[in-house]
């Protein structure tokens, strides 16, 4: 079992604010790509666990659509997993508009759905390790269609896991395309953001 | 000279604070943490230069840019946003702001605004 | 002799992945020997032309779009060339199986010289990965497929059956539809309550007991029973109730079907019933004598005895006050009679005034004493005008049938009479 970290006041402070600033970035990538104005979603913060984690998603996606839930992981210094989720109807709007047919094809979707994730974990990761000064790594990411909300499985072994879960939304109201976000990191992860917000509060006092 | 910092986030706040000394080291701070005390600070204080963030709490960026203009017309206001989409930018510019700045605003594009707007 | 400038070159032929480098016009850069021997274009045939010029069906506008995101980002872009033109189409050498004749190809576009616009291109053959993913896609479909069909099922049978289940404690868990509306209870109302509280209180504490150790031991029950509906309405079942044994031979609950068999019931009970007096009728009393004489195992002091009784000078009593009165006192005596009985004895009409008895579990000194006790009771009835009744005893002896059994009560009967009326004779 692992100590528990705290961040404070400040921690999630500084934690928001780059958020802030990756999203914003994200949003601005996004609207390149889909010559259109997207709506900015502040980012929440939430540090809970794996139970937390599946209530929280839950909460956040609804049960009666299907949806593209498309993971990577992304490593280094500070590492962790990238979710982006996508109701299939938005999903086809998404591949309409970038493929310019009016029927996509299922390859088309995927391919869509994957092309607007590594814009967004690109672009949200980046920003994020470059404030803090940090290099990352990113990994393959893959899709799957899922009925519902379970959107992750489980093990026992990683009960006691303390996670930190960065949501915010994507919305493209005109086009109809709107997805969730998740960034998660866990344990020993948490303790390097920790490390790294506080470097980035020193430079701020120096 | 007076200027009014106004972010919900206190990192933010101090990184421009900190921005800005280095250019003018003499000039007083004025912080302010949501919408509403901006407002109520920009009244009390009269500053040159409005630094604004558009996502607050209580009343946000875009109204506080409002009563601002309001209450002078000829406020220099600088929106300092992490949203940086062109269409979002014209919008504020059309409410009456100044400028628009990406966040973190560095010290080169601190000094641009500073020039354009002050000296 | 190897040049420091070749070591890259050897380190690229090398990867078990192809690897190019181009522009954003497509102009080939660089081309490795994975490529090289996976396409049959060779690197010098390739070098400084475009890809257009060898694979013109590839959807450029998209990839185009991706090498500038990957420029712009300066950040790799991942995707799966599913489609043909996606990608380079190159094709697949295995026999065995048919699903993919080309490679399904994972590619991934990597900034190299950001500012020449230049990007790597990395393709990794996961042909494999992707056949067990189309595979195992066709399973969740058939699974999706066959849980829709299960729904439909179980809700045809929530709907038309009425079912009741229980857990390892008798105690209900959950109830079908159709028994709800049958029963007039709301959903739920039932839940968590133990499963007697839906029997008529009239059913015997042994019934449950049978039951219970019945289903204990893993083994079907069957019967009949009575079930109160909410509005106070008993109602007669046929119950079938089984153990359900979850995995590893565990038991996990029971489940109880009940099949509505109250007409059944009114019709039997119209074949088996007196109805002046609403004692069994002598159809039903040769049913349960039967069942009784082929029980055996009856000792000398664990036997069972028959009593027919008739009702003293009952001519004169319907001469003298009329027959609705007549019947009146057949009636009270047929009641108090009935009252008087343990559990598990059993009486019936037998003819116009005589009644008979079948007593399990007696001696004789038992049967006698039962017989007495009753003899007693109508003596001391008090109605409007004083009855008494005759009683002949006959107890069980191996050897015995209905024929014997009855003629000896009988014949005692007739002892009783003949001694003076209000006593009771048996006859060994």
């Amino acid at each position: 079992m692992n100590k528990k970290v705290e961040f404070s006041g400040d921690h999630l402070d500084v934690l928001r604010e780059l958020m802030n600033i990756a999203v914003g970035n994200a949003t601005a990538s996004i609207a390149d790509l889909l010559q259109a104005f997207g709506t900015m979603h502040i980012p929440k913060i939430v540090i809970s666990d794996i139970s937390g984690l599946k209530q929280y998603i839950h909460d956040t996606i609804p049960i009666q659509s299907s949806h593209y839930v498309t993971k990577q992981l992304f490593g280094g210094p500070l590492g962790g997993e990238f979710i982006f989720v996508i109701t299939d109807e938005a999903a086809i709007n998404l591949g309409n508009h970038l493929y310019d047919v009016d029927a996509p094809s299922d390859a088309d979707i995927y391919d869509a759905v994957i092309e607007l994730t590594n814009i967004l974990s690109a672009t949200m990761i980046s920003r994020l390790t470059e404030e803090l000064n940090v290099k990352v790594q990113f990994f393959v990411p893959s899709t799957e269609i899922i009925q519902g909300n379970d959107l992750i499985y489980l093990e026992d072994t990683l009960e006691y896991s303390q996670i930190i879960i960065i949501s915010t939304q994507m919305e493209f109201q005109n086009q109809n395309i709107n997805g969730h976000i998740f960034i998660l990191t866990k344990d020993a992860m948490i303790q390097s953001l920790k490390d790294l917000i506080d470097q980035k509060l020193e430079e701020l006092y120096a | 000279m007076k200027i009014l910092v106004a972010d919900d986030s206190k990192l933010a706040r101090l990184s421009l604070i900190k921005i800005l000394k280095g250019i003018e080291p003499h000039c007083e701070i004025i912080e302010a943490e949501n919408g509403q005390i901006a407002v109520e600070k920009f009244q009390e204080n009269t500053p040159s230069i409005v630094f604004l963030d558009l996502t607050m709490p209580i009343m946000d960026g875009y109204e506080a840019l409002e009563k601002i203009i309001e209450v002078n017309p000829k406020a220099q206001v600088v929106v300092v946003t992490a949203d940086i989409q062109s269409q979002a930018q014209a919008q504020v510019i059309a409410s009456g702001a100044k400028m628009v700045i990406p966040k973190p605003i560095s010290s080169e594009k601190m000094q641009t605004v500073l020039q354009q707007l002050v000296f | 002799m190897i040049k420091q400038i070749d070591y890259p070159n050897i380190l690229l032929d090398a990867l078990e992945h192809g690897v190019m480098i181009v522009d954003e016009e497509f102009n080939i850069v660089y081309w490795n020997q994975w490529l090289e021997i996976n396409t049959g274009h060779t690197y010098s045939s390739v070098m400084e032309k475009s890809l257009l010029t060898f694979y013109p069906e590839i959807d450029y506008r998209t990839l185009q779009r991706k090498i500038r995101t990957t420029l712009r980002l300066n950040s790799p872009t991942f995707y799966d060339a599913s489609l043909n033109n996606r990608f380079i189409p190159i094709p697949r050498n295995k026999i065995t199986s048919s699903l993919l004749s080309t490679m399904q190809l994972q590619v991934t576009i990597s900034p190299y010289i950001v500012e020449q616009r230049m990007v790597m291109i990395a393709v990794y053959d996961i042909s494999d990965l992707h056949e067990l993913k189309l595979v195992r896609q066709q399973q969740m479909e058939k699974i999706a497929h066959l849980n829709s069909e299960l729904q439909h099922d179980k809700q045809i049978i929530d709907d038309n059956l009425l079912i009741v289940k229980t857990d390892g404690e008798f105690h209900i868990t959950e109830v079908s539809k159709a028994f709800n509306a049958f029963f007039g209870f709301k959903e739920n109302e039932l839940i968590g309550w133990p499963l007697q509280i839906i029997y008529s209180d009239k059913t015997p504490l042994t019934e449950y007991t049978y039951m219970k150790k019945t289903l204990q031991n893993l083994e079907r029950w069957t019967g009949e029973i009575e079930i109160i509906s909410k509005q106070s309405e008993p109602l007669w079942m046929d119950a079938v109730m089984t153990p359900w044994i979850a995995r590893e031979g565990v038991l996990s609950s029971y489940m109880a079907i009940y099949h509505d068999i109250t007409d059944k019931k009114r019709l039997e009970i119209l074949a088996t019933t007196d109805p002046l007096t609403k004692l069994y009728n002598r159809y039903k009393f040769d049913e349960i004598f039967n069942i009784m004489l082929m029980r055996g195992h009856w000792k000398a002091d664990d036997s069972f005895a028959i009593v027919m009784a008739d009702i003293d000078n009952f001519k004169h009593i319907n001469d003298m006050y009329g027959h609705p009165r007549g019947d009146e006192v057949l009636v009270k005596i047929a009641e108090l009679l009935a009252k008087m009985l343990r559990e598990g004895d059993t009486i019936a009409r037998w003819g116009g005034e005589e009644f008979i008895f079948l007593l399990p579990h007696v001696d004789a000194h038992k049967a006698m004493f039962v017989a007495e006790k009753l003899r007693i009771a109508v003596e001391q009835l008090g109605l409007f005008v004083n009855v008494s009744v005759s009683f002949g005893v006959s107890l069980y002896v191996e050897g015995d049938t209905n024929a014997t059994l009855l003629n000896r009560a009988d014949t005692a009967l007739y002892k009783a009479k003949e001694n003076g009326k209000n006593r009771v004779e048996i006859l060994q």
